[in-house]
């Protein structure tokens, strides 16, 4: 992963070259404009000058200069002929733009070294026409003889235009080699500045196509770099949000054993203040005798209090990363657990042992017991075997109302019939000494229960109350509702239950202090196991007990929006089933 | 089965010691026979407290260890059992390790001088490892069968006469089945 500076460097390398590469190009272009500018002036000026200023004027002056010659000529043989003066108009009209003529190309005969000398020459020839012509009118002036002599002169005047010819000619022939010469010499400064020019682009192009190739991939280089590194940047922070959210406390180790870092987690777990990242009892954790010889919790006592730890070290290239986890509450569950097995196994044991013990001894004794023993044990056997039963059947209801595995049916039950028939079957066995009493409500209260179940709760609440009033005394069942739910209540003026151990009563296997009840028996389950029930069906059982003067229990239910109607059929019907759950149920 | 006859002289009463939880011995055994029939001929009158919270255990128990020729003096709390212990000076307490009050372990720290053998349904390895370190000569797990239990005791104080210690009985009955 590069770091900015790595990057701004890397950067900075790109850089320059693609700096240095684009000014030589703007070099080069901007060279390359001036060289053609350039080029197109001198082609322009050397075509200007050459063939318009120099080369055109002498073709058209070399002509303008024969036809005035001609008319020159035209004028003096019109005179020789006429002998009238006033055909010598075109002689002096042609002698005057002749001399023009000549002025005009003497002026530019300088523009090649050949051309001055056909000039000379011409001027020559002319000036041998004006001699001749000067003769031919003076002869006509000087009277009939001298215009018969400068008649015969005639040819002799073709001959110097004739040379006049030749040398005009001559000069147009130079004058066009001059051109043409131009035309070359425009050509090849042209073609220099083609090539030039061709050179200078093909460099410029080749300059390009290389930063082209260059700069894109050392830019898109560029480019990945800052993505990956963005995407580093996110995982990091992907990882710092799994490491701050994360239950477990997670340390940092360095190679040297120092601690790097701490996350939130293990912060709160050692009470480190902002900006620690250590503390004496997460290094004595650390430093813990036996690394991983003994793989289970560790006790560390944090903030006063004794917390079970769990450690786990991985050690990689570069640290070690600790992950600690507190599971003193799953170390209490467990515990919690192998407590209720082995009391479980204990509850069962019991009775077993007494069955066990019963039937050796029954079959043991030669001379027979005495028939009063023998019917002792025979029932101690059929009790204990009972008590069993209940036992077992009172462990797996709890383990089905743990597991919310327990199907409650929602029926419309008439609470005072059913209290009534328990009461009706609880009075025909209980012994003496205890008054059972059911105080009915004015209207029918229909609770909202699965019925039996309901009858098993209050089936233990009333032999509660009988249990645990060994002196005997009153215990009444009342029924009534306050419109929105309704209550059964089981009170009993028996031995009570002192304050700190009322909420207790309900724990699994919780039985009060025998020396105080007096040796009542019981599995402990029944107030677990009733009140598990009212709340799995919706209610609430509870508890209002003063020691020494009884308790009174409350199981409190909404209320049927159906009407009860119907079931008491069902539960006339189940009133031997009910007889026995209410035998059946222990403490 | 042989019978044996053990002399044990009659040592005095002791008082505890500081130290190690050896419990003296019985007092009034003088000659017991090894592998008896315990309902039968032994004339050698042991007594017994029972200390159990359980009617029916107490009721087997009792039972049967009379018919073998115990007397049997029954408790069923710890405080109980103490104050007939100091009462009675037996030659053996059968204590249940799940008392209401007291437990059975507790009982026996302050039973001194009489040899403990524990009764439960509790027998995990912690609780039999709890028992040897209070000092008993034996650990009878429940459910056991009470004909057979005279007997058991009998060897059990035979075994801790001869060796004088209950660590070393102990030892012996390690070998054994619980």
């Amino acid at each position: 992963m590069t770091r900015p500076a790595e990057r701004d460097e890397a950067a900075r390398r790109v850089q320059r070259p693609v700096q240095a590469a684009l000014a030589l190009l703007l070099c080069i272009v901007v060279a390359l404009v001036a060289a053609g500018a350039f080029a197109a002036y001198r082609v322009y000026s050397l075509g200007n000058h050459r063939f318009i200023d120099q080369a055109g004027p002498f073709f058209a002056v070399t002509e303008d200069l024969a036809v005035e010659m001609l008319n020159e000529e035209t004028g003096v043989r019109g005179y020789v002929s006429t002998g009238d003066p006033k055909t010598l108009a075109p002689y002096y009209q042609g002698r005057r733009y002749a001399k023009l003529e000549l002025a005009l190309i003497a002026k530019d005969a300088s523009f090649d070294p050949k051309i001055p000398k056909h000039v000379a020459a011409m001027r020559r020839e002319v000036r041998s026409l004006d001699q001749y012509f000067a003769n031919e009118i003076a002869l006509v002036q000087s009277g009939p003889a001298g215009r018969r002599r400068a008649q015969a002169a005639i040819p002799a005047g073709k001959g110097h235009f004739d040379h006049l010819r030749t040398s005009s000619r001559a000069l147009i022939a130079d004058a066009g080699d001059v051109i043409a010469r131009s035309h070359r010499e425009q050509r090849s400064t042209l073609v220099i500045w083609w090539l030039v020019l061709g050179v200078a682009g093909v460099l410029t192009v080749l300059i390009a196509v290389g930063l082209l190739l260059r700069v894109p991939r050392q830019l898109y280089d560029l480019f990945r770099q800052e993505r990956t590194a963005r995407e580093a940047a996110e995982r990091s922070a992907d990882a710092a949000r799994a490491l701050a959210n994360v239950q477990d406390a997670v340390v940092l180790l360095g190679e040297d054993g120092v601690v790097r870092y701490s996350n939130p987690a293990a912060a709160a777990l050692f009470g480190l203040a902002p900006g620690d990242v250590d503390s004496p009892e997460l290094r004595q954790l650390l430093n813990r005798p036996t690394p991983d010889a003994r793989p289970g919790a560790w006790p560390v006592t944090l903030d006063g209090r004794e917390r079970w730890l769990t450690v786990v070290e991985t050690t990689f290239d570069g640290g070690t990363v600790v992950v600690i986890r507190d599971v003193t509450d799953d170390q209490k569950l467990e515990r919690l657990r192998s407590d209720f097995v082995a009391t479980a196994a204990h509850e069962l044991r019991t009775p077993l042992a007494a069955v066990y013990g019963a039937v050796r001894t029954l079959r043991h004794s030669e001379q027979g017991l005495p028939p009063e023993v023998h019917a002792q044990f025979l029932e101690m056997i059929e009790n204990e075997s009972e008590r069993l039963k209940v036992v077992m059947d009172q462990l797996l209801l709890s383990a089905q109302l743990d597991s919310d595995e327990l199907r409650l049916n929602r029926e419309a039950v008439d609470a005072d019939a059913l209290c009534d028939e328990l009461v009706d079957s609880v009075r025909v066995r209980e012994p003496g000494g205890i008054e059972l009493v059911l105080e009915q409500p004015t209207s029918v209260v229909s609770l909202e229960a699965d019925p039996d179940r309901l009858r098993q709760v209050v089936a233990n609440l009333i032999d509660n109350a009988i249990k645990y009033s060994p002196d005997g005394g009153r215990v009444k069942v009342t029924v009534s509702s306050d419109g929105t739910s309704g209550s059964i209540e089981v009170a009993d003026q028996g031995l009570g239950i002192p304050e700190d151990e009322q909420k207790r009563v309900f724990e699994k296997f919780y039985r009060l202090d025998p020396s105080m009840t007096r040796g009542i028996g019981g599995s402990g389950l029944g107030l677990y196991i009733s009140r598990e029930l009212v709340k799995q069906m919706g209610g609430e059982l509870s508890l209002v007990s003063r020691y020494g003067s009884g308790s009174t229990f409350t199981v409190t239910l909404p209320l049927a929006t159906r009407t009860a109607g119907g079931h008491e059929a069902a539960a006339v019907r189940a009133a031997p089933a009910a007889a026995q759950d209410a035998a059946t149920s222990s403490t | 089965m042989g019978a044996t006859a053990v002399v044990f002289l009659g040592a005095g009463n002791h008082d505890a010691d500081a130290g190690g939880r050896q419990p003296k011995l019985p007092r009034r055994l003088s000659a017991v026979e090894v592998g008896a029939d315990p309902a039968g001929a032994s004339n050698q009158v042991l007594s017994a407290l029972l200390v159990e919270d359980d009617p029916s255990m107490r009721l087997l128990v009792k039972y049967n260890l009379e018919a073998a020729g115990f007397r049997v003096t029954v408790a069923s709390t710890g405080e109980e059992a103490l104050e007939l212990a100091a009462r009675e000076r037996p030659d053996v307490a059968l204590l249940d390790v799940m008392l209401p009050d007291l437990g059975g372990f507790e009982v026996a720290e302050h039973l001194h001088g009489v040899p403990i053998i524990f009764m439960s349904a509790r027998g995990s390895e912690s609780d039999l490892e709890h028992g040897r370190r209070a000092g008993a000569i034996d650990y009878v797990t429940k459910p056991f069968d009470p004909v057979a239990l005279p007997a058991r005791i009998r060897e059990d104080l035979e075994a801790l006469a001869r060796a004088g210690d209950a660590a070393q009985v102990w030892a012996l009955r390690a070998d054994a089945s619980r």
